[in-house]
Formats: structure tokens, sequence, C-alpha cells
């Protein structure tokens, strides 16, 4: 088992792509690590270059305190899942699983009788005697695992292992992958695009897009203090609702203007680090939005008209327009500019609207007004320049 | 309701349903065959019936075949050719799928140049260098050897058994070597471990290949060798031919005899080499 340091580490390809910029990140001994982030973000481009199948353009992997940039792979002890599983396909399961054994020179009983502990693990006893190409997505997978996990590896990188499966077989494998983890405890960064992955699997979860790491922190802080506007938005489904607002300081209340009503935060120091008036983003999650029917009286509530209902069990998620054609709510285009950084302009949505999250057993009429209310305590702020949260960091 | 006769019958109908692909087949067999016929007739017929153009010999004689074998000394010429064929195909098929290994799963610089210079080798033809291959040889002391003649059919293989390994081996994923070198292997284990079990078509192909081209080569050969004991079999054969007279019968038989490892190879490596067409070993 192994620690693993990312000092600075980028990948320049050709003259000026720069595919990641100076990432820095350590990994603890026993750790299970994921990497998230977009199509193209560079996470699986920094998973290879930890497994040294990519050169390292600038920085440093540390593994065990050790340097590895110039060690070959084979010499970093590291064992890797492929998205495609990569079986050899002229070998038996068997021979898949025992091959780096082999390559190691152990004697034939040890490979045998670890082939089939490991076999027994993961539940493949049976398929040991099978080419690749008789065996099922998810029967692969676990042989792809099984290559694996049979090393004593310093480290096990698991590139995107679940995302050929049907969404069935990923919760389940996704579940014995935790408890695999928590059986053999080595240190393990799994690297995927699906958010939910990265939240159930990960001790510690780097999110990251363009090539640069925005957040590296437990999935609970995450969720609960993003440091910005785009992990804000990548990390929970439905995504956060943002809208641009304008602030003003009074002694210990903050004041927000959206559109043409007012919220009050209360003592503002203890949760923002806010200097100045003027404009910023606000955020607040789907499933913190109160609503109520247009009789009922809410406090500081925003008239809107139910648009669309997405009925799922338990949870229902429901789309509205806001009456008030003043708030300018932030498109999905716009929180990609802010992926790649900083945004100067934002196109925002054609209506302004907001998304939250109900109990299907109470749901709005569609086509109804309705009241929306937004919780003080449940807001997020957002510099509107640099997407850079408010917000004081907050360990969960 | 499913109609499983009517399937059926399109099956069993297939090979009439394309009669002009059938007669084309049928006359371009029967060009290739003749000569082939011819010769094996010749090879039966007695000396003076040699001059004789009916087809089939009035007593067939297969006693031409020791003749042949014992006169002309096709022992010496059989060894020399498996000798050279042998070993020339051997070191071109292990060198190539190395070259081809590195042409397609190790970047470095200069990698494209360099196969595109290995390319314009393969349309330079081996009689249009004979005088300055010649003075090489000699240089080398090399002239009159059959290790020189190995050397020149390396040589001229590689370029052709190079890109038909590139071709198949840019069809395997990368994963599957990157993964054997996580798994602890050295380049060369990632080749003869994982790589070549699977190409065993495209080394059947290039096999095939080379070996009828190497079998059968004649002006190098020619050029290269003096001295009988170093002979191949076409220039031992070639080698009868007197002036004035000559046995064809036992010429024939000769040629008979230097075409039967040809078949032999052929259909040893047949199913392989099949399997290496159809999964695009000659598309490079």
């Amino acid at each position: 088992m192994g620690s693993i340091v990312l000092n600075n580490l980028g990948k320049v390809y050709g003259e000026d792509t720069v595919a990641v910029h100076n990432v820095n990140l350590e990994i603890k001994d026993g750790e299970f690590v994921v990497f998230v982030g977009p199509s193209g973000c560079g996470k699986s481009t920094i998973l290879r270059m930890i497994a040294g199948l990519e050169h390292i353009s600038f920085g440093e992997v540390i593994i065990n305190d050790e340097v590895m940039n110039n060690v070959p792979a084979r010499d970093r002890d590291i064992a890797m899942v492929f998205q495609n599983y990569a079986l050899y396909p002229q070998m038996t399961a068997r021979q898949n699983i025992g091959f780096a054994l082999e390559m190691r020179k152990l004697p034939r009983e040890e490979i045998e009788k670890r082939v089939l502990e490991t076999a027994s693990t993961l539940n493949i006893s049976e398929l040991l005697d099978r080419k690749p190409k008789e065996l099922s997505g998810g029967q692969r997978q676990r042989v792809a695992m099984g290559r694996a996990i049979i090393r004593n590896a310093e480290a096990y990188l698991l590139d995107e292992p679940l995302s050929n499966l049907d969404a069935k077989l990923r919760s389940q494998l996704r579940e014995e992958l935790s408890k695999l983890h928590a059986r053999l405890g080595v240190t393990m960064i799994h690297v995927t695009h699906d958010q939910i992955e990265a939240m159930t699997l990960g001790q510690r979860v780097a999110v990251f897009s363009v090539g640069h790491l925005f957040q590296y922190d437990t999935p609970e802080t995450l969720y609960k203090s993003p440091n910005s506007i785009f992990v804000a938005g990548f990390i929970g489904s439905p995504t956060m609702n943002f809208f641009e607002a304008v602030s003003t300081r009074k002694a210990s209340e903050l004041s927000i203007s959206v559109g043409k009503r007012k919220i009050g935060i209360q003592n503002y120091q203890e949760r923002f680090n806010i200097n100045q008036d003027g404009k910023l983003l606000v955020g607040i999650r789907p499933e913190h939005i109160n609503w109520g029917n247009h009789s009922l009286e809410l406090e500081d509530g925003f008239l809107a008209n139910v648009e669309f209902i997405e009925n799922l069990e338990p949870e229902s998620y429901v789309t509205a327009i806001f009456d008030d054609k003043e708030i300018k709510t932030l498109s999905s285009d716009d929180l990609e500019k802010f992926s790649k950084g900083t945004s100067e302009t934002f196109s925002g949505t054609k209506d302004p609207v907001i998304t939250f999250r109900v109990s299907s057993e109470n749901l709005p009429q569609k086509n109804s007004s309705i009241l929306i209310s937004l919780p003080p305590e449940k807001l997020y702020l957002f510099n509107a320049n640099t997407g850079q949260s408010y917000g004081k960091e907050i360990k969960w | 309701m499913f109609n499983f006769r009517k399937t059926s019958v399109n099956k069993k109908g297939k090979i009439y349903d394309r009669p002009m692909i059938s007669i084309v087949a049928f006359f371009i067999s029967i060009v290739i065959l003749t000569p082939i016929l011819w010769v094996f007739s010749l090879s039966l017929k007695s000396g003076r019936e040699t001059l004789n153009s009916k087809l089939l010999p009035k007593s067939p004689q297969p006693e031409n075949y020791v003749e042949a074998w014992i006169q002309y000394d096709l022992g010496q010429f059989f060894f020399n050719s498996i000798l050279v064929t042998g070993l020339s195909v051997l070191v071109t098929v292990f060198v190539a799928m190395s070259a081809a290994y590195a042409f397609t799963k190790i970047p470095f610089k200069g990698s494209e140049f360099l196969f595109s210079l290995l390319v314009i080798a393969i349309i330079i033809p081996p009689s249009a260098l004979v005088v300055p291959l010649l003075i090489e040889m000699k240089f080398f002391g090399m002239y009159n050897t059959r290790a020189g003649l190995v050397v020149l059919y390396i040589a001229f293989g590689l370029p052709i058994a190079i890109l038909v390994f590139r071709g198949f081996f840019a069809g395997i994923p990368d994963e599957i070597i990157e993964a054997a070198r996580l798994d602890g292997c050295t380049e060369y284990q990632v080749l003869w471990k994982i790589l070549a079990p699977v190409s065993k078509g495209a080394i059947a192909t290039v096999t095939i290949l080379l070996f009828l081209a190497n079998w059968n080569e004649f002006i190098l050969a020619l050029v290269l060798l003096r001295d009988a004991e170093n002979f191949t079999l076409p220039i031992g054969i070639n080698a009868q031919l007197g002036q004035y007279t000559s046995d064809y019968h036992l010429i024939a038989a000769a040629s008979i005899i230097a075409a039967v490892p040809v078949f032999i190879v052929y259909l040893g490596l047949q199913s392989q080499f099949e399997r290496g067409v159809a999964e695009g070993a000659l598309k490079a």
C-alpha cells in the first residue's frame, strides 16, 4: 500500500495544448479517492501519469516518498482497471488474473491459490476457464478487477470501470467496490464522470474541469461547502439553481436583491467573507426550496408558474418560471464558462427558471401559480466574475 | 408467422445467385491450372515423349522424380533452399514484428518519416539493384555465400512484412499493451506474450508471402551465387538447362518437387492465413 502525492503536476500536448494545469493533491495510504469531472477535464490523463502510461510534462508524481517521474510503468507497482477492461483475449479468466504474478515469477501453486482466492472474493470461481469473449460485460469487469486486486500493489487505479455497464449492474458493483475497499484497505483512485459514483464511493473526491483541480475534499464538504460555482453546479442532482443578485451590507445583515424582492441574511459575517456591495451570484439547491400554494402566505415568497414536473418516486422535480421577469437565472452554458475559470457575461436562461425537489405525494398542479421561498440560511453566494464562493470554508 | 422455409431456400440458392462470378472464376482457374497440369504431365513423360504435344503421357513414369533427384543432386539444392528461405523468413518475421510494434505502440520522434522510407523501399524492385548489391556483397566478403543471400532476403522482405504487421497491430487496443506493462512486462514480453499469440493470422500471412517470394527468388540468387554447392532450387534447376539439349521431363519433375514445400507451408498455415486476411492483416 502506498501514499501518492501529486506535486504541481502538468501535461502539455504538442506545443501549447495544456491538458493538466499544476495539480497539487495528496492521497493517503489506504484512502479511496475519486477523480470526477466532465469529459476531457484531464482526470484520466492524471491517472495515466500516476500509472506511468503518460509522459509527465512538468511537476512530480511521488509514490511512498519516491519521485516516480522516470520510473517505467512496470516498476511502479501500480495495478489498473481499464474502462474497456483490456483483458488479454487469448487467455482464460484464470490466466488473465494470474498473469501479473506469473510475470513476477511466483511459484505455480502460489499463483493458483491466489487466483482461486481472488475469484471467490469476486464471485467468478465458475468462470475461470472461460475466455474474455465468452464473458458478459459485468463478468469481464470482475475479471479485470481480479487481475488488479490479486497483486499487492502500492495503489489501484480504476479508470471509469463501471461506465460500460447498465444502471442496475453499475449500482451493484459500486456497492461491491466499496465493500472491497473496506476489506482490503488499499489505496484506490477511481476516475468517473458520474457524480453519484463519486459521492457514494469516495472518501475524498477531487473535482476537475479543463485540467484544473477545483476542489478536493470529502463528499459532504463538496456538497455543503463548494468552493466555486463550478463545483456547486457539478455536485448534486438536479443541479443547483443560480441567480444574479445585488448585495448591500447593513451592519450584521446582508440584503440580497433578486429581481424585485429582497432576501436578508442575518449575521452574514459568520458564513460569508463579503467585503463589498454589488453584483454577485446566488445559488440554492433544489432540495432546499420551499413552496406553497398561491393562497398560502410565505415570507419573502416569489410568485412562479409551474412549467414542468418530472415524476419520480418518492421525490419529483418541479420546474417553475418566476413571474418577475427581472430575475436572471444562469444557464448551463454560463456554468460551462465558469468551468473554464471565469465568466464576464451571462447569457442567462430565456425565462427565469427554478427547479426544486418535492415529495411525490405533495405535488403542485402543472400550470398553477405557486409561491416559492428561498430560505436565507440555505443560500450560497459566489463572486460574479470569478465564480469563487464567498462562503467560509467549513469542514464537514 | 415466421417463414422459415423461405430463408432456407435463399441460403441454398445463394451459389446460383451470382452465375457471372462463378463463370469468371472457372476461366481464371483454367488459365492458372493449365501450365501446372502441363508441367505435371511433362514430368511423367519419357524422354522421347517430351516434344510430343499430347497432354497425357502414354505410360506415366513416376521414376522420373527419383532420377531427377539423384541426377541433379536436388538434395543439396533442397537443403540450401530450406536453409536460406527458412532462416530469412524466421529473422524477417521476428524483426518485422519488433519494428511494427515500435511503429504502432511506442511513440518516438521520426516514426512517421522512418516508416515512409520503408514504404518507399517496397516500390524498388530487387532486380534494379543487382549490380550495386553484387559489389556490396563482394566488399563484405559475402559473395557466393548463402548467408549473403539470407541477408538480402531479409532486407527485401522487411518493408512489406512491417507494413502487414503494422496494419494488424494498429487494430489491437493500446489498453491491452498498457495493462501488460502494468502487469510487469518488458516491451519484448508485451510483444511475445501478449501481441504474438493474438497475431497468429498476421504471422501466417507474412510467413506465406515471404516463403513464397524467397523460395522462388531467382535474380539475386543467380547473380550472387557462383558455386553449385550453394545453389538454391530455382538456380540449381535452371543450371540443368543445356545449351543444345535438355532433359525437359526431368526438369519438370524437379520443378514439381521444388513446388512441394510451398504447398505444404500454405496448407499448414491455411486456416490461420485465411483468418489473418479476414482480420485485415493485409490492410496497412
